[in-house]
């Protein structure tokens, strides 16, 4: 070895050691880039063959520049993500239809209907009072507004869930583009046998912002170009990239309006493109499952409160005298166009408080009350017309005294087939007679202070008009369906809101894992620092003494 | 925790325990300033549920609160009309036993008459009772009053001898004509005759005048079956033709033979004839009307879920139908007997009272059943809404001293996190080198 040859060695140390600090100069600026891995320069002993000795060291030699990451933790990243970004989408939708339905509050919809059927047992109590009429009509015209601003409201959240879709189409995009152009640079540079390390930290910083969005999966080839694929199709190949198109459509839904709908193909084909988890995935459900069905609960609604309202309406009679009008209009029976009829909007006089009806009675019962096996009388034995019965007109005198009606008192009374049936047999068998008064409905208008057919309405409340059994009976009053959508939006939410904590914690240790990898720790940086400091420290002095060595010999 | 520990990992998990701690402080400060603890449906989807539906239930206690406060008043008014009439009732059995001893003279039955009459007004006054502008017992026609005083007008206009069953607006001898009221022309009439006109009853004694004519001598009158009997006699020379001059037949009507046949008595055609127009014997009266509407409806008030409670009473079942002996009946009757001066007819009055009397007593019973029901309710009423407030507030409402505590907990929590991360995140390696 020569001395120039030790020279050489005390050169080479420097040099490592400069270039150690400048990687570690990298690591340090570069400590909160997003998605920096931290560098390590690995050095190797390096040796000739001495004749004599066989290996003898020459100094050290760079490596390279390790880039240390993980590849199979970004995987579980990316993959977590992609979980996450479907709940998150799905939340933020939930929490913007909670804020539409505004429940519980004093300015939901469950109070207009409350404020509704109020209005109608008022006026059921003072059927001549136009105050009273007035009334209806204000609360029912609240109540309509409240459906159309609601209407109006879901279908804004449905337009910028459109928005929405078609802006992340863009980032995608913008995205896979991107990709594609760092593979070709990671190719061109480590096709040379070079390290494209940046490259590689953009790059997997791109694919995890990407796989919030789609569903990705992955493979690199020989040459170091990633190619993506979502939803079993290529979105980064080899050699071209196949962006998304938003192609947008007009259909007309079910209320027959025209909207726009947005499907997603694959440039130049027509291949529909349905990703199968991320953000895009959670904003397609909203688009096309989540708010049509609470659209669909609000239209049920609605058109509940116009087949059951106006039912009963048509068939009653208003100041005037009249019969057949109706309250709402009845074609229009979704959220969007329940509206009141033209006859209510033009004067409360039309509307139908009373009922029609035929006074009858006393008619006398026979004087004992069948056995107890069988205590029901049907009033259409005595006459087929005696059926539709006046709510409460019917009264039941044995002697002198007044029968009570109700379940737990003497008799109950079904209305509408006219039939009697007597509780409580024991109190009837004294043989005293039994008299009945009624009024059924017939033609005929019953009087200006009639207000049972607004009481008749008023009870619409409590009756089962909604939801179906498997008979196909329905079991739950306006009231239960409306409160249980709500329940079923809350529990809706809570779902997506707990799936995104439970998805937040796993992302979380996982990135803390890939902290712990690949983070820049900058305590360990300074300590590296004060050590590569040393020894450049030491082989500059070691070079000095080679100096020296080299001047004695020179003096010689 | 882990071998190797960035500073940004340390940084990371300081931020998000502060900020999830501020998380829970933020929402524990929204239900300490709204004082509810259900602020959006993801918070409590099941109790959301049940707390709409006591909402609503809440809102129809009240309605039914006020339903029966409406009903109780109602009934109230309806109560007390019926007391009033009873002691007017109560008066006029003490006149009429007054009255019905025959040593009263006619002048002290006369001003015993004028007192009935003040009492009839007041009594058609308490029947036509209103309740915020509808009668009260005129069932569901509210817009109608149920009895009214009028002046009737009717007119016999011909004369047939032969027929003897009083068909209407003949004059015929010895049997009740019935009288009809010609200013009544409703298509609402009841029972009307050919032109439309109401039969009339319950007319008042003294009132009915025939023009020419004298009560008691030239024809009876039965007030309360609206009928006039125009009496015959033997003493003149036309057989069957009664006690009426042939100048008060002739100055009464005034008619023509349209045939120019001379006449034993001028002016008295042979019967049968029919009248020219402007003729007849006109004949005036005040009488009780009944509405003719069908004032049998029911009045009902929702005091429960599904529950109704009549709140009226008929003015048949206060007054009469018209197929009883009515009240009308039995005052025009009592006035009868103090106009034509007859004892009996009083004593036959004070039976007709005593009846009316029972039925407003009993009518007063159903009413007072009635009003003790309502009441029932009412407490009962009371009673849910009190449980329905408190399960409610259970659910939608926070217990105060429960959340303000475990704000000031929770405070504390961010106040020691906070700190704790001050002073984790400060130190490295440059400070000591």
């Amino acid at each position: 070895m020569s001395i120039f040859g030790s020279l050489e060695i005390g050169a080479r140390g420097l040099g490592a050691s400069q270039l150690a600090l400048n990687v570690l100069g990298q690591n340090v600026s570069n400590a909160n880039t997003e998605g920096y891995s931290r560098k390590r320069l690995e050095l190797s002993a390096d040796s000739r063959t001495d004749p004599s000795f066989g290996e003898m060291g020459f100094g050290v030699n760079v490596d390279k520049v390790a880039r240390i990451s993980d590849n199979f933790l970004e995987l579980q990243i990316r993959r977590e993500l992609t979980e996450q970004g479907f709940f998150i989408s799905l939340d933020k939708g939930l929490e913007r239809i909670e804020n539409i339905l505004t429940e519980p509050s004093d300015a939901g919809l469950n109070e207009a209907m409350d404020k509704f059927w109020a209005s109608w047992q008022d006026l059921a109590n003072n059927p001549e009072d136009p105050a009273a009429r007035e009334v209806v009509r204000s609360t029912a015209l609240v109540m309509e507004d409240k459906f159309h601003t609601l209407s109006r409201q879901f279908d804004e959240l449905q337009m910028a869930q459109e928005a929405d879709i078609e802006g992340k189409v863009e980032m995608i995009n913008g995205m896979a583009e991107e990709i594609f152009n760092i593979n070709e640079e990671i190719a061109s540079m480590e096709i040379s046998g070079g390290m494209a390390n940046d490259g590689r930290d953009r790059r997997d910083y791109l694919m995890q912002e990407l796989s919030k969005l789609i569903d990705v999966d992955t493979f690199e080839d020989e040459q170091g170009r990633l190619n993506v694929v979502t939803a079993g199709n290529v979105l980064v190949g080899a050699a071209t990239v196949i962006k998304l198109e938003l192609e947008k459509s007009t259909t007309t839904d079910e209320s027959g309006e025209l909207v726009q709908i947005g499907t997603i193909k694959f440039e130049n084909t027509d291949k529909i493109y349905t990703p199968r988890g991320g953000e895009l995935k959670g904003a397609f459900e909203m688009r096309d499952e989540i708010i049509p069905k609470f659209e669909n609960f609000l239209d049920e609604l609605a058109s509940t409160f116009v087949e059951s309202v106006n039912n009963l309406h048509s068939t009653g009679y208003n100041l005037e005298g009249n019969t057949g009008v109706d309250f709402f209009t009845q074609t229009n029976q979704t959220a969007e166009s329940i509206s009141l009829s033209a006859s209510i909007r033009a004067s409360e006089h039309n509307i139908a408080a009373a009922t029609g009806g035929t006074s009858v009675g006393p008619i006398n019962l026979a004087s004992t009350i069948p056995a107890p096996t069988n205590q029901v009388i049907d009033l259409k034995t005595i006459d087929p017309n005696y059926r539709d019965i006046v709510q409460g007109s019917l009264q039941i005198n044995m002697g002198s005294s007044e029968l009570r009606e109700g379940p737990g008192n003497d008799y109950v009374v079904d209305y509408g087939l006219g039939t009697v049936t007597f509780l409580n047999y024991n109190r009837y068998a004294g043989g005293e007679a039994i008299d009945v008064n009624f009024r059924y409905n017939s033609s005929g208008f019953s009087g200006p202070g009639d207000g049972s057919n607004a009481l008749g309405i008023a009870q619409l409340r409590d009756q089962f008009t909604m939801g179906q059994d498997i008979n196909g009976n329905p079991i739950k009053t306006m009231g239960e369906f409306y409160s249980s959508s709500i329940g079923v939006l809350g529990i809706e939410r809570n779902q997506a809101k707990s799936n995104v904590e439970t998805r937040g914690f796993l992302v979380n240790q996982f990135m803390n894992r890939k902290q712990e990898i690949s983070g820049v720790s900058l305590d360990e940086e300074l300590g590296d620092m004060i050590k590569f400091e040393h020894s450049y420290q030491a082989s500059a002095r070691f070079i000095s003494t080679i100096n020296k060595l080299l001047d004695t010999l020179l003096n010689m | 925790m882990s071998s190797r520990v960035t500073f940004s990992q340390i940084n990371g998990l300081v931020q998000s325990n502060i900020q999830r701690n501020y998380a829970k402080i933020a929402n524990l400060q929204e239900q300490l300033s709204s004082g509810k603890a259900i602020q959006r449906p993801s918070d409590a989807p099941v109790d959301l549920t049940k707390d709409l539906q006591l909402r609503s239930d809440l809102r129809q206690l009240e309605q039914f609160k006020r339903n029966i406060e409406d009903g109780m008043s109602y009934l109230t008014i309806v109560e007390s009309t019926m007391s009033s009439t009873n002691d007017l009732f109560q008066r006029s059995r003490e006149l009429a036993l007054q009255a019905r001893n025959d040593t009263n003279t006619d002048t002290e039955r006369a001003h015993i008459m004028s007192e009935v009459k003040v009492i009839l007004d007041s009594m058609v006054a308490t029947a036509n009772r209103s309740y915020n502008g509808a009668f009260v017992f005129a069932g569901t026609e509210t817009r109608t009053p149920p009895y009214e005083l009028r002046e009737g007008k009717d007119r016999i206009d011909s004369f047939d001898n032969s027929a003897t069953d009083g068909a209407d607006n003949v004059l015929n001898l010895g049997a009740p004509i019935k009288i009809w009221d010609r200013n009544v022309t409703d298509s609402q009439v009841v029972t009307p005759n050919p032109n439309g006109n109401a039969p009339v009853n319950d007319i008042l004694p003294g009132s009915l005048k025939i023009t020419g004519l004298t009560e008691g001598e030239d024809y009876e009158v039965d007030y309360v079956q609206g009928t006039i009997t125009f009496l015959p006699t033997t003493t003149t020379n036309i057989p069957g033709i009664g006690n009426l001059t042939d100048t008060e037949i002739a100055a009464a009507i005034p008619t023509a033979d349209p045939e120019g046949r001379a006449e034993t008595y001028p002016g008295w055609p042979v019967p049968p004839f029919s009248p020219q127009p402007g003729g007849g014997l006109e004949v005036t009266f005040e009488w009780i009307k009944r509405s003719d509407k069908d004032m049998d409806g029911v009045i009902n008030r929702e005091i429960e879920v599904g529950l109704t409670g009549k709140i009226n009473v008929t003015a048949s079942e206060v007054f009469g139908s018209p197929t009883d002996v009515t009240t009308w009946d039995a005052m025009v009757k009592l006035m009868e007997g103090l106009h034509k001066d007859k004892g009996a007819i009083i004593g036959e009055a004070i039976s007709d009272i005593d009846s009316s009397y029972e039925r407003i007593l009993t009518g007063q019973a159903t009413m007072g059943a009635r009003m003790n029901r309502i009441e029932m309710t009412q407490s009962r009423n009371d009673e849910s809404y009190i449980e329905t407030t408190r399960l409610h507030s259970f659910i939608e409402d926070i217990d105060f001293a429960k959340v303000i505590s475990e704000f000031l907990m929770q405070e504390s929590v961010y106040n020691a996190s906070l700190q704790s991360g001050a002073r984790v995140i400060q130190p490295t390696l440059a400070n000591f080198l």
